[in-house]
């Protein structure tokens, strides 16, 4: 009997072998191909990195040649940057222009996305409406109103101000998403406040702010990256006033009539970049849920 | 662009959900370029694709010794950018990274009892899943692609190596006008030649375009504007 039975059960484990050996094979080839595929897009994402920090420590001779590897290690490089002339100039103009800018949209956005998310009022659809389409307007649709009133009324041309002070009346992108952020609060919270005698203003500055933190270390980061990185707005103002040149327009200088510095281009480079870097390993969370509610939630 | 944009973060992202070990680490790394200055991503992407820099020394160590001219071409000029907005694309994988979190688990399971394979599971499961994200993501992709400046006119001065001072290109649009973009035409217009009314029509025509995609995200039922 044992003999008559035992062939099907072979048989039958034979092929539980086979397809758990198969699917195994499978699932070793998908690891295969999902890694070597990751390691492609790795060397991508990298690469230019690599290149900017290997090319910034390179002699002068060598940054012209194409060398992937310096041949020596230049570290005066760093310094020659921060000695030239302008550059530290330019750093304090960017922190003169980022820090406001900051400060000012946190404190001008955090109420209007307030009133939008919690209070019923008329024409509110319509008042979300102007605030996308607000959004999603180009700089270079406004500029040149703007340039006029703040050239030629206000005479502040070749200044920072025509930058900083917009941003004390509120920012679209950052009331929307402040906006998000406040419809997940509950209404209860804010009743309690209410019901327990805090007016309007208490209630924002002691319940809501307190719960909307988050969000708000979000706001201010991206506005201030948007001031540090920014060139078109720098750009039109005092382009023509290098006193008044941020970072972002600075940086172009290394580049002379006829040939370029590229090995001091890169050690620039690599100093205007490395706060941002920091601050995004510190904040990296903050980052990755401010991008995620105005993109999923919307 | 916008196509190459969204199949490329679309992808990105489908691998990170893949990866489980040292996730974070790449995670960390795509994104970093978007956070780059424009400033800086362009500069550095024109060093590389510099003819004497280390792109075309790569190229020459596999065999290809007569190397297109990149920013330097107007031919070349246009994928050049492409390539270094793919660079930039961390924004966009975060958004889909989350969104693909968020594919129901039920939905595929039953898929995959049904018999459907990675294909039909991708069809007829994920996307319909993440679409009001991917149309999110394409609509404001070609808003700022309208807004494309200051890629293209800082790689376009620096590569022709007229810049005198920031701002007064002698030769805007390098190469032969193929950097040249819409916003780019209305500062040069408005700003330094000071001819006001042209460039006024320009910023108009601008606002039209980007109203007429910014309607496509309004018109969504469950819109940007709804919510309590």
């Amino acid at each position: 009997m044992a003999a008559v039975m035992s062939p099907p059960v072979t048989r039958h484990a034979g092929i539980n072998r086979t397809a758990r050996s198969a699917a195994r094979r499978r699932r070793a080839l998908e690891w295969i191909a999902v890694h070597s595929l990751a390691i492609v897009a790795a060397v991508f994402f990298a690469g230019p990195f690599f290149f900017l920090v290997v090319t910034s420590v390179m002699p002068d001779n060598q940054a012209l040649s194409g060398a992937l590897w310096p041949s020596h290690w230049q570290w005066s490089n760093f310094r020659s940057v921060w000695d030239r002339a302008g550059f530290l100039t330019w750093y304090k103009n960017t922190l003169m222009y980022a820090i406001p800018v900051t400060v000012l949209t946190v404190v001008s956005s955090v109420p209007v996305a307030y009133a939008l998310a919690k209070f019923k009022f008329r024409y509110r659809r319509l008042a979300m409406i102007v605030l996308v389409s607000a959004m999603m307007i180009p700089p270079q649709v406004t500029v040149m109103p703007m340039y006029i009133l703040w050239t030629k009324q206000f005479g502040l041309g070749g200044t920072l101000w025509p930058l900083i002070v917009p941003t004390a009346f509120g920012d679209a992108y950052s009331i929307f998403l402040l906006r998000q952020f406040l419809l997940t609060v509950p209404k209860e919270y804010i009743d309690a406040a209410k019901v327990d005698g805090c007016g309007e203003i208490r209630t924002l500055l002691r319940v809501v702010v307190p719960m909307i933190r988050p969000a708000i270390a979000a706001v201010a980061l991206f506005q201030f990256f948007y001031a540090w990185n920014d060139y078109f707005g720098p750009q039109v103002y005092v382009g023509a006033n290098p006193g008044n040149w941020t970072l972002a327009l600075g940086l172009e200088t290394f580049h002379a009539a006829h040939h370029v510095d590229w090995n001091l281009m890169m050690a620039a480079n690599l100093m205007v970049i490395a706060p941002i870097v920091v601050v995004f390993f510190f904040a990296q969370k903050v980052f990755v849920e401010g991008v995620t509610l105005t993109g999923v939630k919307g | 662009m916008v196509t190459l944009q969204t199949v490329f973060g679309l992808g990105v992202a489908m691998l990170i959900t893949k990866i489980k070990r040292g996730g974070n680490i790449f995670r960390t790394l795509f994104y970093l370029p978007y956070l780059a200055p424009p400033v800086i991503s362009t500069l550095v992407f024109v060093y590389l694709f510099d003819a004497g820099g280390p792109i075309n020394a790569i190229l020459a160590h596999v065999g290809v010794h007569n190397p297109p001219g990149w920013f330097n071409s107007p031919t070349w000029f246009k994928p050049s950018l492409t390539l270094l907005s793919l660079w930039g694309i961390g924004n966009t994988v975060v958004i889909f990274f989350a969104s693909l979190l968020d594919v129901p688990k039920e939905q595929m399971e039953a898929a995959m009892l049904d018999g459907a394979g990675p294909v039909k599971r991708f069809r007829f499961v994920t996307l319909p899943a993440i679409q009001p994200v991917i149309l999110f993501s394409v609509v404001t992709g070609v808003i700022y692609t309208m807004q494309y400046y200051t890629q293209a006119i800082v790689a376009g001065e620096v590569a022709s190596g007229h810049v005198a001072t920031a701002g007064t290109t002698l030769d805007i649009g390098y190469p032969l006008g193929s950097s040249l973009t819409v916003p780019q035409l209305i500062s040069q217009q408005g700003i330094l030649n000071a001819n006001t009314g042209p460039a006024c029509v320009l910023s108009i025509l601008l606002f039209v375009m980007t109203m007429l995609f910014t309607l496509i995200l309004l018109r969504r039922k469950n819109g940007l504007v709804g919510g309590d």
